[in-house]
């Protein structure tokens, strides 16, 4: 799951127009979760009704898939079909909203575009992990990824989830203090390979940007 | 040794920014603080990896989880659904392959920290004109691609694209039944436009600005608002009212501040990452109002006012100002971190400048048609700060 470029998305998109090709779709796909949902999160939006609307969007683009030829930009079309979906295409509300450019100039995704990122994910401590968080609630694991992953602030992440503050703060360190107590418990040895490969990959990552 | 405290650390957003390496003022936040604390950098290193590899892994499965859900809605909508569509192994051995392509990668370089290679630099062209219009149905029409000609009538006004590239409004029936319809036009990083708005106004919009305007404007004033940066003329209208003749003023919007105009040439720059608003005239005389705080102050030509947290007028060097129009960057001691601001939105490239040398100032003009490299060598030249170029990122070093 590399964080992909735009022009590596651009090449994405030209398999799919092509070819209908599913995995192209799913690289479009990830990318624009991301984007979308930090985008959506920072203007205020709840989680579950961003969600739903980058699901439609994606709906709308695989049922229109025969004539995704001639969308030219899609970047400007996800965003306007996302935005017309955000407002349930309410014309009025739609109205409402500044405008598509300010929504996307000031909200820059780092951890989308710049982001860190670790690819290990067939080792010991890869899988014991993966493991644990699959052991986590669905709600925890969104919790995790709008904070960790999208960076969102604590405050912009209990606006988007409708709870407190104190709620999602408490929620990821109990996450984070498991994960830490099982590890230092049982995988101490595995942890320093993983911790190695971590470091290396990341180290990697920074200096090719 | 004092215990670190984790729930703390973790509280604490500018540590998760650092775990995340950006942004990178709060990574040398923790960098600098780890260089004091030195006894806590195994645990701070340790905490750091949990951050990553539980947000690698929640992004992983929330993401898969969720496309899930939308295979179900897909498989709804069609019950003949493909069988073939579903998440194949493909992203596993994707990521297997990239895992071992690093790998190798870094076999062959010794040293992680060992200098990016030079040859890795590309050549970054300049911005061009290149704006998205929005009309009033929402709709959306991208002005670098369509061709020449009518592109629109809207409640009876006319958008049009001229040979040269500008967007032309005409008013062909005064009266309309849509008197609220409005348009916004908006640049990207790396794009301009020029347009004629429906009164005869003009507005020439700098990089990654936007501005949106009623199709009719109103018979007593005209309004728009804004962001980014523009350059306006306004064309002067007069009506009659009790047998005298009365100009109808012009107003700018933009986030905290109102400008009311009688007819002149001026600029605002607006942009969110620049300390202030800049309103610089050049012709003719503008009132500037803080939405802020209410303060409000007649431009005299060759004036400009800055609105930060109030509203200061100083002598302008409009030249400077505008010179962007001219399709100039004029830079006169101007720190470097205001030139990576203007760089970035004209090149569309991300910066990473440490606070010190972003103090550092620079002369030099470079017209905007230059590819990158043409300013990136200004800033070197002088031998005070070294600037990399890696993937569309630049990297400003000692």
């Amino acid at each position: 799951m590399s964080p992909i470029t735009r022009h590596e998305l651009k090449e994405h998109w030209n398999t799919f127009v092509a070819a209908a090709c599913e995995e192209a779709f799913y690289q479009i796909y990830e990318y624009y979760h991301h984007y979308l949902s930090y985008v959506g999160t920072k203007r205020g939006f709840a989680i579950d009704i961003i969600q739903d609307a980058i699901n439609d969007v994606f709906l709308h683009l695989w049922e229109n898939r025969a004539k995704s030829s001639s969308i030219h930009n899609l970047h400007n079309y996800i965003i306007t079909i996302f935005l017309r979906k955000l407002f349930r295409d309410d014309a009025k509300k739609y109205e409402m909203i500044p405008t598509i450019a300010t929504l996307l100039e000031n909200c820059e995704v780092p951890s989308v575009e710049d982001g860190f990122i670790q690819r290990y994910t067939e080792d010991e401590v890869g899988r014991f992990v993966k493991e644990k968080v699959d052991e986590l609630g669905e709600k925890q694991r969104l919790l995790i990824y709008q904070k960790f992953y999208l960076g969102l602030s604590y405050q912009e992440i209990a606006a988007a989830n409708g709870i407190s503050i104190n709620t999602v703060y408490n929620t990821i360190y109990k996450s984070v203090d498991k994960l830490r107590n099982l590890l230092t418990a049982e995988q101490e040895t595995f942890l320093k390979i993983a911790i190695g490969a971590l470091s290396t990959f990341f180290l990697f990552f920074l200096q090719n940007q | 040794m004092e215990e670190l405290n984790l729930k703390a650390l973790l509280a604490d957003e500018s540590f998760i920014n650092y775990c995340k390496g950006y942004p990178a003022q709060d990574v040398a936040k923790w960098e600098n603080w780890l260089q004091d604390h030195a006894q806590y950098r195994k645990e701070v290193e340790e905490q750091k990896r949990i951050v990553q590899t539980l947000a690698y892994h929640a992004a992983v499965t929330t993401v898969e989880d969720h496309y899930l859900r939308l295979k179900e809605q897909i498989a709804k909508k069609n019950k003949k659904t493909d069988t073939r569509f579903r998440i194949s192994p493909w992203l596993k051995i994707a990521a297997s392959l990239l895992l071992i392509g690093s790998l190798s990668y870094l076999m062959l370089r010794q040293s992680f920290l060992s200098e990016p290679d030079n040859n890795k630099q590309s050549v970054v062209i300049p911005g061009e004109d290149k704006a998205l219009l929005t009309l009033a149905d929402g709709s959306t029409i991208s002005l670098d691609e369509v061709a020449v000609g009518t592109l629109a009538l809207e409640g009876g006004v006319r958008v049009e694209k001229t040979k040269s590239g500008q967007l032309i409004y005409s008013v062909s029936e005064s009266e309309s039944s849509n008197r609220n319809a409005s348009n916004t036009i908006t640049t990207p990083k790396g794009g301009q436009y020029r347009l004629t708005l429906p009164d005869g106004s003009k507005a020439w919009l700098n990089a990654s600005s936007t501005l949106h305007y009623p199709l009719h404007f109103e018979h007593n004033e005209r309004r728009v608002k804004m962001t980014g940066e523009i350059y306006f003329e306004i064309a002067k209208r007069e009506k009659r009212q009790h047998g005298r003749v009365e100009r109808i003023p012009f107003y700018v919007e933009t986030a905290h501040q109102e400008i009311q105009v009688l007819g002149t040439h001026f600029n605002v720059n607006s942009y969110p990452d620049e300390p202030g608003i800049v309103t610089t005239l050049l012709e003719g005389s503008v009132r500037v109002t803080s939405s802020l705080n209410g303060e409000s102050i007649l431009l005299r030509p060759g004036q400009q006012s800055f609105l930060d947290k109030h509203l200061v007028v100083s002598t302008a060097d409009v030249e400077q100002q505008v010179a962007w129009t001219a399709g100039d960057f004029v830079f006169k001691s101007e720190p470097l971190t205001s030139i990576l601001r203007k760089v970035s939105r004209w090149y569309d490239v991300d910066i990473v400048c440490p606070p010190h040398l972003g103090k550092l100032k620079f002369d030099g003009i470079v017209s905007r048609s230059q590819p990158l490299t043409a300013i990136m060598d200004m800033v070197e030249i002088t031998g005070k700060a070294k600037l990399k170029l890696i993937e569309r990122r630049i990297i400003v070093t000692d």
